[in-house]
Protein backbone atom coordinates (compact mmCIF):
# COMPACT_ATOMS: atom_id res chain seq x y z
CA UNK A 1 0.00 0.00 0.00
CA UNK A 2 0.85 3.57 -0.49
CA UNK A 3 0.36 5.53 2.45
CA UNK A 4 0.67 9.43 3.31
CA UNK A 5 1.06 10.67 6.45
CA UNK A 6 0.89 13.93 7.48
CA UNK A 7 2.16 15.60 10.23
CA UNK A 8 5.71 14.31 11.69
CA UNK A 9 4.94 15.00 15.27
CA UNK A 10 5.49 11.78 17.50
CA UNK A 11 2.24 10.06 15.81
CA UNK A 12 3.32 10.30 12.67
CA UNK A 13 7.18 9.51 13.02
CA UNK A 14 6.18 6.28 14.85
CA UNK A 15 3.43 5.47 12.20
CA UNK A 16 5.85 6.26 9.07
CA UNK A 17 8.59 3.96 11.21
CA UNK A 18 6.55 1.26 12.12
CA UNK A 19 4.05 1.54 8.31
CA UNK A 20 8.19 1.45 6.75
CA UNK A 21 8.56 -1.87 8.82
CA UNK A 22 5.78 -3.75 7.69
CA UNK A 23 6.85 -3.52 4.30
CA UNK A 24 4.76 0.11 3.17
CA UNK A 25 5.57 2.72 0.75
CA UNK A 26 4.80 5.94 2.61
CA UNK A 27 5.64 9.52 2.26
CA UNK A 28 5.85 11.52 5.19
CA UNK A 29 5.02 15.46 4.51
CA UNK A 30 6.11 17.48 7.66
CA UNK A 31 5.86 21.50 7.13
CA UNK A 32 8.66 22.25 10.08
CA UNK A 33 12.08 22.21 7.85
CA UNK A 34 13.84 21.40 10.79
CA UNK A 35 11.83 18.51 12.17
CA UNK A 36 11.58 17.52 8.18
CA UNK A 37 15.28 17.29 7.84
CA UNK A 38 15.55 15.61 11.34
CA UNK A 39 13.44 12.68 10.57
CA UNK A 40 14.66 12.51 6.94
CA UNK A 41 17.88 12.12 8.53
CA UNK A 42 16.78 9.39 10.91
CA UNK A 43 14.43 7.36 8.41
CA UNK A 44 15.42 8.44 4.58
CA UNK A 45 14.35 10.38 2.25
CA UNK A 46 10.99 9.99 1.96
CA UNK A 47 10.05 13.23 4.06
CA UNK A 48 8.41 16.17 1.92
CA UNK A 49 8.97 19.44 3.62
CA UNK A 50 5.65 21.56 2.57
CA UNK A 51 2.81 21.85 4.18
CA UNK A 52 0.35 18.93 3.66
CA UNK A 53 -2.92 21.01 3.54
CA UNK A 54 -1.82 22.91 0.44
CA UNK A 55 -3.65 21.16 -2.74
CA UNK A 56 -0.12 21.65 -4.81
CA UNK A 57 2.67 20.26 -2.10
CA UNK A 58 -0.71 17.17 -1.25
CA UNK A 59 -0.14 16.46 -5.26
CA UNK A 60 3.90 16.76 -5.72
CA UNK A 61 3.68 14.17 -2.87
CA UNK A 62 1.25 11.58 -5.26
CA UNK A 63 -2.02 11.76 -3.52
CA UNK A 64 -3.53 10.91 -6.58
CA UNK A 65 -2.35 7.45 -6.20
CA UNK A 66 -2.76 6.65 -2.55
CA UNK A 67 -4.49 4.42 -1.03
CA UNK A 68 -4.52 5.66 2.74
CA UNK A 69 -4.11 9.04 3.65
CA UNK A 70 -3.31 9.68 7.72
CA UNK A 71 -3.64 13.44 8.79
CA UNK A 72 -2.08 12.87 11.93
CA UNK A 73 -1.20 16.71 13.03
CA UNK A 74 -1.92 18.26 16.43
CA UNK A 75 -4.55 20.39 15.12
CA UNK A 76 -8.19 19.03 14.17
CA UNK A 77 -9.01 21.37 11.79
CA UNK A 78 -5.66 20.93 9.55
CA UNK A 79 -6.36 17.34 10.13
CA UNK A 80 -9.90 18.30 8.65
CA UNK A 81 -8.64 19.67 5.40
CA UNK A 82 -6.13 17.66 4.87
CA UNK A 83 -9.02 14.66 4.98
CA UNK A 84 -11.55 16.40 2.61
CA UNK A 85 -8.95 17.83 0.08
CA UNK A 86 -7.18 14.11 -0.34
CA UNK A 87 -11.23 13.00 -0.35
CA UNK A 88 -12.54 15.46 -3.03
CA UNK A 89 -9.73 16.60 -4.81
CA UNK A 90 -7.47 13.39 -5.59
CA UNK A 91 -10.17 10.47 -4.62
CA UNK A 92 -8.07 8.90 -1.94
CA UNK A 93 -10.08 5.74 -1.20
CA UNK A 94 -9.18 5.82 2.81
CA UNK A 95 -8.49 8.78 4.75
CA UNK A 96 -7.81 8.79 8.50
CA UNK A 97 -8.14 11.81 10.67
CA UNK A 98 -6.41 12.48 14.24
CA UNK A 99 -9.42 14.08 16.13
CA UNK A 100 -8.04 15.59 19.32
CA UNK A 101 -11.57 17.50 20.53
CA UNK A 102 -14.05 14.69 20.82
CA UNK A 103 -16.85 17.15 20.14
CA UNK A 104 -15.26 17.81 16.67
CA UNK A 105 -15.77 13.47 16.21
CA UNK A 106 -19.61 13.70 14.47
CA UNK A 107 -18.73 16.55 12.18
CA UNK A 108 -15.48 14.74 10.80
CA UNK A 109 -17.48 11.41 10.30
CA UNK A 110 -20.02 13.67 8.58
CA UNK A 111 -17.65 15.73 6.37
CA UNK A 112 -16.35 12.90 4.92
CA UNK A 113 -13.50 11.50 6.86
CA UNK A 114 -13.37 7.89 6.56
CA UNK A 115 -11.92 6.88 9.49
CA UNK A 116 -11.06 8.93 12.70
CA UNK A 117 -8.69 8.18 15.92
CA UNK A 118 -9.59 10.44 19.17
CA UNK A 119 -6.77 9.45 22.00
CA UNK A 120 -8.69 11.95 24.42
CA UNK A 121 -11.79 9.45 23.58
CA UNK A 122 -9.59 6.38 23.90
CA UNK A 123 -7.99 7.89 27.58
CA UNK A 124 -11.32 8.93 28.26
CA UNK A 125 -12.91 4.66 27.48
CA UNK A 126 -9.70 3.69 29.56
CA UNK A 127 -10.51 5.65 32.58
CA UNK A 128 -13.99 4.77 32.32
CA UNK A 129 -13.46 0.87 32.79
CA UNK A 130 -11.40 1.63 35.66
CA UNK A 131 -13.70 3.48 37.84
CA UNK A 132 -16.47 1.06 39.26
CA UNK A 133 -19.55 3.56 39.28
CA UNK A 134 -22.94 2.30 38.65
CA UNK A 135 -22.48 2.94 34.92
CA UNK A 136 -22.92 1.35 31.88
CA UNK A 137 -18.80 1.09 30.19
CA UNK A 138 -18.60 2.38 26.93
CA UNK A 139 -16.47 -0.31 25.49
CA UNK A 140 -16.37 0.31 21.54
CA UNK A 141 -18.05 2.93 19.65
CA UNK A 142 -19.02 0.89 16.51
CA UNK A 143 -19.91 3.97 13.83
CA UNK A 144 -21.44 3.32 11.01
CA UNK A 145 -24.80 3.20 10.15
CA UNK A 146 -26.82 3.88 13.19
CA UNK A 147 -24.14 4.95 15.51
CA UNK A 148 -24.02 1.92 17.19
CA UNK A 149 -21.58 1.42 20.34
CA UNK A 150 -20.77 -1.60 22.75
CA UNK A 151 -21.92 -1.56 25.86
CA UNK A 152 -21.04 -3.19 29.23
CA UNK A 153 -23.62 -3.11 32.29
CA UNK A 154 -22.67 -4.49 35.65
CA UNK A 155 -25.70 -5.88 37.45
CA UNK A 156 -25.52 -5.04 41.04
CA UNK A 157 -27.69 -5.32 43.92
CA UNK A 158 -30.17 -2.35 42.96
CA UNK A 159 -30.42 -3.88 39.51
CA UNK A 160 -34.27 -3.83 38.38
CA UNK A 161 -33.09 -6.98 36.04
CA UNK A 162 -32.09 -9.30 38.89
CA UNK A 163 -34.15 -12.56 38.62
CA UNK A 164 -35.55 -11.58 35.37
CA UNK A 165 -35.53 -13.62 31.77
CA UNK A 166 -33.78 -11.30 28.94
CA UNK A 167 -37.24 -11.53 27.28
CA UNK A 168 -38.98 -9.93 30.00
CA UNK A 169 -36.51 -6.89 30.25
CA UNK A 170 -37.79 -4.74 27.70
CA UNK A 171 -34.95 -4.27 25.75
CA UNK A 172 -35.26 -0.89 23.87
CA UNK A 173 -35.61 -1.37 20.27
CA UNK A 174 -32.51 -1.15 18.43
CA UNK A 175 -30.92 -2.64 21.19
CA UNK A 176 -29.26 -5.90 21.73
CA UNK A 177 -28.32 -8.10 24.88
CA UNK A 178 -25.81 -10.75 23.45
CA UNK A 179 -23.74 -12.13 26.30
CA UNK A 180 -23.54 -12.42 29.84
CA UNK A 181 -20.45 -13.07 31.83
CA UNK A 182 -20.66 -14.91 35.01
CA UNK A 183 -18.15 -16.20 37.20
CA UNK A 184 -15.50 -15.48 34.71
CA UNK A 185 -17.41 -17.74 31.85
CA UNK A 186 -19.05 -15.25 28.98
CA UNK A 187 -21.97 -17.35 28.12
CA UNK A 188 -25.18 -15.93 25.42
CA UNK A 189 -27.72 -14.20 26.22
CA UNK A 190 -30.86 -16.36 25.13
CA UNK A 191 -34.75 -15.05 25.81
CA UNK A 192 -34.90 -17.35 28.62
CA UNK A 193 -31.52 -16.17 30.36
CA UNK A 194 -32.32 -15.31 33.50
CA UNK A 195 -29.76 -12.42 35.22
CA UNK A 196 -28.34 -12.64 38.61
CA UNK A 197 -26.27 -10.44 40.77
CA UNK A 198 -23.05 -9.65 40.39
CA UNK A 199 -23.64 -10.89 35.69
CA UNK A 200 -21.77 -8.57 33.43
CA UNK A 201 -24.55 -7.98 30.38
CA UNK A 202 -22.81 -7.15 27.39
CA UNK A 203 -24.45 -5.08 24.90
CA UNK A 204 -24.58 -3.32 21.24
CA UNK A 205 -27.16 -0.83 20.86
CA UNK A 206 -27.89 2.52 19.23
CA UNK A 207 -26.17 5.78 21.65
CA UNK A 208 -30.03 7.14 21.73
CA UNK A 209 -31.07 4.14 23.07
CA UNK A 210 -28.44 4.27 26.28
CA UNK A 211 -30.41 6.27 28.78
CA UNK A 212 -33.73 3.83 28.77
CA UNK A 213 -30.84 0.79 28.33
CA UNK A 214 -29.77 1.82 31.57
CA UNK A 215 -33.47 2.20 33.28
CA UNK A 216 -33.36 -1.70 32.47
CA UNK A 217 -30.28 -2.91 33.50
CA UNK A 218 -28.74 -0.42 36.35
CA UNK A 219 -31.98 1.07 37.68
CA UNK A 220 -33.27 4.53 36.87
CA UNK A 221 -32.31 6.00 40.06
CA UNK A 222 -28.67 7.05 39.37
CA UNK A 223 -28.97 10.17 37.36
CA UNK A 224 -25.27 10.48 36.53
CA UNK A 225 -25.03 10.62 32.88
CA UNK A 226 -22.31 9.26 30.58
CA UNK A 227 -19.61 11.03 29.35
CA UNK B 1 -30.23 39.43 10.18
CA UNK B 2 -28.03 37.84 12.37
CA UNK B 3 -24.71 37.73 11.36
CA UNK B 4 -21.99 35.98 13.37
CA UNK B 5 -18.45 36.73 12.14
CA UNK B 6 -15.65 34.75 13.89
CA UNK B 7 -12.29 36.86 14.28
CA UNK B 8 -11.55 40.25 14.70
CA UNK B 9 -9.29 41.83 12.73
CA UNK B 10 -9.14 45.12 10.79
CA UNK B 11 -11.76 43.04 8.22
CA UNK B 12 -13.63 41.29 10.85
CA UNK B 13 -14.20 44.51 12.88
CA UNK B 14 -14.90 46.87 10.25
CA UNK B 15 -17.84 44.20 8.95
CA UNK B 16 -19.29 43.89 12.37
CA UNK B 17 -19.20 47.68 13.15
CA UNK B 18 -20.92 48.13 9.90
CA UNK B 19 -23.49 45.51 9.87
CA UNK B 20 -24.80 46.74 13.80
CA UNK B 21 -24.61 50.09 12.25
CA UNK B 22 -27.32 49.22 9.94
CA UNK B 23 -29.47 47.79 12.68
CA UNK B 24 -28.19 43.85 12.27
CA UNK B 25 -28.22 41.60 14.97
CA UNK B 26 -24.18 40.59 15.18
CA UNK B 27 -22.03 38.27 17.28
CA UNK B 28 -18.27 38.39 16.87
CA UNK B 29 -16.12 36.34 18.00
CA UNK B 30 -11.86 36.01 18.58
CA UNK B 31 -9.94 33.99 20.71
CA UNK B 32 -7.91 37.28 22.41
CA UNK B 33 -10.49 40.41 24.04
CA UNK B 34 -7.79 42.56 23.02
CA UNK B 35 -8.39 41.72 19.09
CA UNK B 36 -12.29 43.99 20.29
CA UNK B 37 -10.32 46.81 21.05
CA UNK B 38 -10.87 47.18 17.20
CA UNK B 39 -14.59 47.54 17.66
CA UNK B 40 -15.52 50.96 17.71
CA UNK B 41 -17.30 52.04 21.26
CA UNK B 42 -20.54 52.83 19.15
CA UNK B 43 -20.87 48.52 18.22
CA UNK B 44 -23.83 47.47 19.95
CA UNK B 45 -23.51 43.42 18.99
CA UNK B 46 -22.01 41.06 21.25
CA UNK B 47 -17.90 39.78 21.43
CA UNK B 48 -17.27 36.83 22.51
CA UNK B 49 -14.24 35.38 23.32
CA UNK B 50 -13.46 31.92 21.93
CA UNK B 51 -12.56 29.42 19.44
CA UNK B 52 -14.51 30.29 16.21
CA UNK B 53 -13.78 26.35 15.44
CA UNK B 54 -15.28 25.08 19.17
CA UNK B 55 -19.03 24.20 18.95
CA UNK B 56 -19.84 25.26 21.92
CA UNK B 57 -18.63 28.56 21.39
CA UNK B 58 -20.58 28.92 17.79
CA UNK B 59 -23.64 28.22 19.66
CA UNK B 60 -23.12 30.40 22.29
CA UNK B 61 -22.58 32.97 19.59
CA UNK B 62 -26.44 32.22 18.34
CA UNK B 63 -24.93 30.86 14.94
CA UNK B 64 -28.05 28.73 15.21
CA UNK B 65 -29.81 29.29 11.80
CA UNK B 66 -28.11 32.66 11.60
CA UNK B 67 -28.29 34.63 7.95
CA UNK B 68 -24.73 35.24 7.61
CA UNK B 69 -21.40 33.56 8.92
CA UNK B 70 -18.29 34.83 8.19
CA UNK B 71 -14.70 32.99 8.95
CA UNK B 72 -12.15 35.88 8.84
CA UNK B 73 -9.54 34.30 10.60
CA UNK B 74 -5.90 34.60 9.52
CA UNK B 75 -5.96 30.31 9.41
CA UNK B 76 -7.37 28.91 6.54
CA UNK B 77 -8.23 25.22 8.05
CA UNK B 78 -9.63 27.14 11.10
CA UNK B 79 -12.41 29.31 8.49
CA UNK B 80 -13.28 26.38 6.60
CA UNK B 81 -13.91 24.40 9.98
CA UNK B 82 -15.79 27.19 11.54
CA UNK B 83 -17.52 27.93 7.81
CA UNK B 84 -18.83 24.18 7.44
CA UNK B 85 -19.46 23.68 11.02
CA UNK B 86 -21.78 27.07 10.67
CA UNK B 87 -23.35 25.78 7.48
CA UNK B 88 -22.99 21.45 8.36
CA UNK B 89 -24.09 21.84 11.70
CA UNK B 90 -26.17 24.82 12.61
CA UNK B 91 -27.59 25.47 9.53
CA UNK B 92 -26.14 29.27 8.36
CA UNK B 93 -27.93 30.29 5.37
CA UNK B 94 -25.04 31.72 4.15
CA UNK B 95 -21.43 30.81 5.12
CA UNK B 96 -18.24 32.85 3.91
CA UNK B 97 -14.82 31.38 4.83
CA UNK B 98 -11.46 33.62 3.88
CA UNK B 99 -8.94 31.70 2.53
CA UNK B 100 -5.36 32.89 1.07
CA UNK B 101 -4.86 29.41 -0.80
CA UNK B 102 -6.41 29.61 -4.21
CA UNK B 103 -6.19 26.07 -4.52
CA UNK B 104 -8.41 25.60 -1.43
CA UNK B 105 -10.64 28.21 -1.60
CA UNK B 106 -11.92 26.47 -5.39
CA UNK B 107 -11.85 23.29 -3.87
CA UNK B 108 -14.37 24.01 -0.93
CA UNK B 109 -16.53 26.13 -2.94
CA UNK B 110 -17.34 22.72 -4.25
CA UNK B 111 -17.92 21.18 -0.87
CA UNK B 112 -20.97 23.57 0.12
CA UNK B 113 -19.71 26.53 1.77
CA UNK B 114 -18.57 29.86 -0.15
CA UNK B 115 -15.04 31.27 -0.09
CA UNK B 116 -13.21 34.56 -0.57
CA UNK B 117 -9.33 34.06 -1.56
CA UNK B 118 -7.67 37.38 -0.80
CA UNK B 119 -4.81 36.03 -2.81
CA UNK B 120 -6.34 36.52 -5.99
CA UNK B 121 -8.67 39.18 -5.04
CA UNK B 122 -5.28 41.87 -4.10
CA UNK B 123 -3.88 39.91 -7.95
CA UNK B 124 -6.60 40.84 -9.75
CA UNK B 125 -7.47 44.53 -8.54
CA UNK B 126 -3.96 44.97 -8.86
CA UNK B 127 -3.71 43.57 -12.66
CA UNK B 128 -6.84 45.33 -12.87
CA UNK B 129 -5.24 48.67 -11.87
CA UNK B 130 -2.15 48.29 -14.44
CA UNK B 131 -4.67 47.52 -17.17
CA UNK B 132 -4.26 43.87 -17.35
CA UNK B 133 -6.51 40.68 -17.27
CA UNK B 134 -6.52 39.28 -14.05
CA UNK B 135 -7.65 35.46 -13.18
CA UNK B 136 -11.19 35.82 -13.87
CA UNK B 137 -11.95 34.17 -10.66
CA UNK B 138 -15.12 35.26 -9.29
CA UNK B 139 -14.72 37.39 -5.99
CA UNK B 140 -16.45 35.29 -3.95
CA UNK B 141 -17.01 31.74 -4.62
CA UNK B 142 -20.13 30.92 -4.38
CA UNK B 143 -21.08 26.99 -3.44
CA UNK B 144 -21.55 24.90 -5.89
CA UNK B 145 -21.81 21.68 -4.20
CA UNK B 146 -22.25 20.38 -0.69
CA UNK B 147 -23.65 17.22 1.74
CA UNK B 148 -27.05 16.40 0.81
CA UNK B 149 -27.30 14.82 4.63
CA UNK B 150 -26.75 18.24 5.98
CA UNK B 151 -30.21 18.64 7.45
CA UNK B 152 -29.91 15.16 9.28
CA UNK B 153 -26.76 16.18 10.94
CA UNK B 154 -28.46 19.32 11.96
CA UNK B 155 -30.93 17.31 13.37
CA UNK B 156 -28.85 14.84 14.82
CA UNK B 157 -25.98 16.99 16.74
CA UNK B 158 -28.75 19.75 18.17
CA UNK B 159 -31.86 18.00 20.11
CA UNK B 160 -31.70 21.23 21.66
CA UNK B 161 -32.10 24.98 21.17
CA UNK B 162 -29.07 26.65 23.48
CA UNK B 163 -29.89 29.58 25.13
CA UNK B 164 -27.38 31.75 22.88
CA UNK B 165 -27.59 35.48 22.19
CA UNK B 166 -29.29 34.34 18.66
CA UNK B 167 -32.20 32.71 20.13
CA UNK B 168 -34.60 35.67 19.89
CA UNK B 169 -33.32 36.00 15.83
CA UNK B 170 -34.19 32.02 15.13
CA UNK B 171 -36.71 31.16 12.64
CA UNK B 172 -36.47 30.91 8.88
CA UNK C 1 32.68 5.60 -8.86
CA UNK C 2 31.48 8.48 -10.83
CA UNK C 3 28.51 10.12 -10.63
CA UNK C 4 27.18 11.48 -13.94
CA UNK C 5 23.91 13.44 -14.69
CA UNK C 6 24.26 14.79 -18.20
CA UNK C 7 25.55 18.65 -16.79
CA UNK C 8 28.67 20.37 -18.17
CA UNK C 9 31.19 18.37 -15.46
CA UNK C 10 30.36 14.95 -17.04
CA UNK C 11 33.23 15.37 -19.77
CA UNK C 12 35.87 16.68 -17.04
CA UNK C 13 35.13 13.75 -13.90
CA UNK C 14 34.75 10.95 -16.49
CA UNK C 15 38.49 12.11 -18.36
CA UNK C 16 39.95 12.62 -14.81
CA UNK C 17 38.89 9.09 -13.53
CA UNK C 18 40.30 7.51 -16.87
CA UNK C 19 43.84 8.98 -16.27
CA UNK C 20 43.71 8.41 -12.12
CA UNK C 21 42.70 4.10 -12.88
CA UNK C 22 44.74 3.75 -16.03
CA UNK C 23 48.39 3.08 -13.86
CA UNK C 24 46.33 0.58 -11.70
CA UNK C 25 44.12 -0.88 -13.69
CA UNK C 26 40.91 0.33 -11.66
CA UNK C 27 37.65 -0.38 -12.34
CA UNK C 28 35.14 2.82 -13.01
CA UNK C 29 31.77 2.56 -12.31
CA UNK C 30 30.20 5.56 -14.13
CA UNK C 31 26.43 5.71 -12.13
CA UNK C 32 22.97 7.67 -13.82
CA UNK C 33 20.35 8.45 -11.01
CA UNK C 34 17.05 9.35 -12.42
CA UNK C 35 14.77 10.87 -9.56
CA UNK C 36 11.93 9.95 -9.45
CA UNK C 37 8.80 11.75 -8.11
CA UNK C 38 6.07 11.24 -5.87
CA UNK C 39 3.73 11.15 -7.80
CA UNK C 40 4.76 7.55 -9.51
CA UNK C 41 5.47 4.40 -7.97
CA UNK C 42 9.39 3.99 -7.41
CA UNK C 43 9.32 0.66 -10.34
CA UNK C 44 7.43 2.69 -12.90
CA UNK C 45 9.02 2.05 -16.28
CA UNK C 46 10.52 5.74 -16.59
CA UNK C 47 14.47 5.69 -16.32
CA UNK C 48 14.74 2.29 -18.60
CA UNK C 49 12.63 4.75 -21.37
CA UNK C 50 14.75 8.00 -21.08
CA UNK C 51 16.42 8.85 -24.26
CA UNK C 52 18.17 11.53 -21.99
CA UNK C 53 19.63 9.05 -19.78
CA UNK C 54 20.97 6.92 -22.62
CA UNK C 55 22.43 9.66 -23.99
CA UNK C 56 24.37 10.59 -20.32
CA UNK C 57 25.39 6.96 -20.30
CA UNK C 58 26.77 7.11 -24.13
CA UNK C 59 28.56 10.29 -23.60
CA UNK C 60 30.21 8.95 -20.33
CA UNK C 61 31.56 5.73 -22.57
CA UNK C 62 32.65 7.58 -25.37
CA UNK C 63 34.48 10.38 -23.32
CA UNK C 64 36.58 6.83 -21.50
CA UNK C 65 36.88 5.53 -25.18
CA UNK C 66 38.89 8.75 -25.99
CA UNK C 67 40.72 8.46 -23.31
CA UNK C 68 41.29 4.34 -24.04
CA UNK C 69 39.64 3.07 -21.54
CA UNK C 70 36.40 1.66 -20.25
CA UNK C 71 34.01 2.31 -18.01
CA UNK C 72 31.22 0.05 -16.73
CA UNK C 73 27.80 2.22 -16.74
CA UNK C 74 24.51 1.84 -14.55
CA UNK C 75 21.34 3.52 -14.49
CA UNK C 76 19.34 3.47 -11.31
CA UNK C 77 15.85 4.92 -10.54
CA UNK C 78 15.37 6.57 -6.95
CA UNK C 79 13.44 9.20 -5.48
CA UNK C 80 16.34 10.70 -4.33
CA UNK C 81 19.73 11.13 -6.29
CA UNK C 82 22.16 11.44 -2.68
CA UNK C 83 20.74 8.56 -1.36
CA UNK C 84 20.49 6.43 -4.09
CA UNK C 85 24.70 7.27 -4.79
CA UNK C 86 25.63 6.80 -0.89
CA UNK C 87 24.04 3.31 -1.25
CA UNK C 88 25.55 1.95 -4.61
CA UNK C 89 28.73 3.63 -3.41
CA UNK C 90 29.06 1.39 0.01
CA UNK C 91 27.02 -1.80 -2.44
CA UNK C 92 29.97 -1.82 -4.56
CA UNK C 93 32.36 -0.99 -2.02
CA UNK C 94 33.73 1.60 -4.07
CA UNK C 95 37.21 3.27 -3.32
CA UNK C 96 36.25 6.50 -3.71
CA UNK C 97 33.24 8.46 -5.14
CA UNK C 98 33.92 11.53 -7.50
CA UNK C 99 31.19 14.01 -8.25
CA UNK C 100 30.94 16.76 -10.44
CA UNK C 101 29.66 20.32 -9.18
CA UNK C 102 28.99 23.05 -12.36
CA UNK C 103 30.11 26.67 -11.33
CA UNK C 104 26.51 28.44 -10.46
CA UNK C 105 24.62 30.84 -8.61
CA UNK C 106 21.28 31.17 -6.87
CA UNK C 107 19.18 34.39 -8.70
CA UNK C 108 22.62 35.95 -9.04
CA UNK C 109 23.42 35.54 -5.65
CA UNK C 110 25.61 33.34 -3.69
CA UNK C 111 27.30 30.03 -4.85
CA UNK C 112 24.94 26.83 -4.06
CA UNK C 113 26.22 23.55 -3.91
CA UNK C 114 23.06 21.89 -4.25
CA UNK C 115 21.58 19.25 -1.47
CA UNK C 116 22.86 15.97 -3.53
CA UNK C 117 26.56 16.75 -2.69
CA UNK C 118 26.47 17.71 0.92
CA UNK C 119 24.47 14.78 1.47
CA UNK C 120 27.23 12.03 -0.31
CA UNK C 121 29.88 14.63 1.84
CA UNK C 122 27.98 13.31 4.31
CA UNK C 123 27.14 9.79 4.27
CA UNK C 124 29.52 8.24 2.35
CA UNK C 125 31.63 5.55 3.67
CA UNK C 126 34.81 5.83 1.24
CA UNK C 127 36.45 8.99 0.28
CA UNK C 128 34.70 11.27 -2.27
CA UNK C 129 36.19 13.92 -4.45
CA UNK C 130 33.82 16.77 -5.35
CA UNK C 131 35.20 18.51 -8.53
CA UNK C 132 34.03 22.07 -8.99
CA UNK C 133 33.81 23.05 -12.61
CA UNK C 134 36.08 26.36 -13.32
CA UNK C 135 34.84 29.80 -13.18
CA UNK C 136 33.30 31.26 -16.25
CA UNK C 137 34.71 34.18 -17.75
CA UNK C 138 32.67 36.88 -16.48
CA UNK C 139 31.90 35.16 -13.22
CA UNK C 140 32.39 36.76 -10.18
Amino acid sequence: MFVLVVGGGRVGYYLTRELIQSGHEVVLMEKDRARATQIADEIGSIVIPHDGCEGKYLAEAGANRADVVAAVTGDDEDNLVICQMAKHHFDVPKTIARVNNPANEALFEHLGVDDQISPTRMILASIEQEIPVRELLHLAALGGEGDLELIEAQIDDRSPAIGRAAQDLGVPNGCSLFAVIRGGVATPVGSDTVLRQGDKVLAIGRRECEAELREQLIGAEIGAPGL
Amino acid sequence: MKVVIVGCGRVGALLAATFAAAGHNVSIIDTSTTAFERLPSSFRGDAIRGNGTDEAVLRRAGAQDCDLFLALTEGDNRNVMSAQLAAEVFGARKSVAKLNDPVRAEAYAELGIATICRTSLMADAILAFAGLAGSGAPVIRVPSGGHDDAAQLHDALLPEPGAGAGSTTRGR
Amino acid sequence: MLAVNGGPTDRQIVRLACDLAKPWKSEIVAVHVVEIDWTLPLDADVAGRSEEAQRVLDFAEAVAEESKYRVQVVLLQARDVGAALVDEASERNADLVVLGLPYRTRFGGDFEIGRTIPYVLKNTQCSVWVVRQAMLEGSP
